[in-house]
């Protein structure tokens, strides 16, 4: 991992201001962040108004327009990169909103690995959902803490209500955090090497 | 039977103020939501016409 890259939870990016960077204006709030299944891709950003009473807003931000992303904002150029016309919107309306959050994640040898309570993003110039948290199922955490983050292909298979993943999997899985972007490389080098 | 009016009232009145934060607190709920974009749609609907 490069040190230009970032490694978070998208629940720490949920609720953080939209910032704008021409006159430093809070504008709206991240509600959903949003991936793409075919390559894993952070697409952009639903948003909430501000403030206690602001409700669910209809224009969203794309990738692609924003200008920084980090723990404690999401940066964009002007108020102008907020849209509402987006193709992402359209994509989101598509999807009925699905939330992975609270999915089963499965192997492809039929193994219930358990319930994913939060997604890795690695924020890098091309921002990818590189694993999930998960938590309740066979994967026992390493130091028994009930939590693990489990590393994910570069490309993902969602199969109705469950998240699939490869078998090989298991033999990546960490508890840290930290030192789970290495576990991600690992990972896809085994199975670059095995197909 | 005042007493028991204004009450009921502020009894009412809670239940909606409380109605009003816990429907506000789940228009707000956010999440991690995964898409299939519509070109990747396309693609995978004319991969399956060929096959």
């Amino acid at each position: 991992m490069s040190p230009r890259q970032l490694l978070l939870r998208a629940s720490d990016l949920i609720g953080r201001p939209v910032v704008t960077i021409d006159e430093g204006e809070d504008v709206a709030e991240v509600k959903d962040v949003v991936y793409g299944t075919a390559d894993a891709a952070v697409l952009g950003f639903t948003l909430n108004r501000r403030g206690f009473l602001g409700g669910p807003m209809r224009e969203v931000v794309a990738w692609s327009d924003a200008a920084a992303v980090g723990r404690h904002a999401v940066m964009i150029a002007t108020a102008g990169a907020i849209t509402a016309n987006d193709d992402l919107l359209q994509d989101v309306r598509a999807s009925r909103r699905r939330n992975v959050l609270g999915s089963d994640v499965i192997t492809d040898a039929g193994q219930r690995l358990g319930k994913v309570t939060d997604v890795v993003v690695l924020v890098d110039e091309r921002p990818e959902v590189v694993g999930y948290e998960i938590t309740g199922g066979d994967v026992l955490s390493p130091r028994g803490s009930g939590r693990v983050f489990v590393p994910l292909p570069d490309t993902l298979a969602v199969s109705g209500e469950a998240l699939m993943v490869p078998a090989a999997v298991s033999d990546f899985v960490t508890d840290d955090l930290a030192g789970f972007g290495a576990a991600v490389e690992r990972f896809r080098q085994h199975l670059g090497t095995t197909s | 039977m005042e007493v028991a009016v204004i009450v009921a009232v502020v009894v009412v009145l809670a239940l909606v103020v409380l109605l009003a934060v816990l429907v506000q607190r789940r228009r707000r709920a956010g999440g991690v939501i995964s898409v299939e974009t519509r070109s990747r749609a396309r693609e995978r609907r004319g991969t399956g016409r060929r096959t």
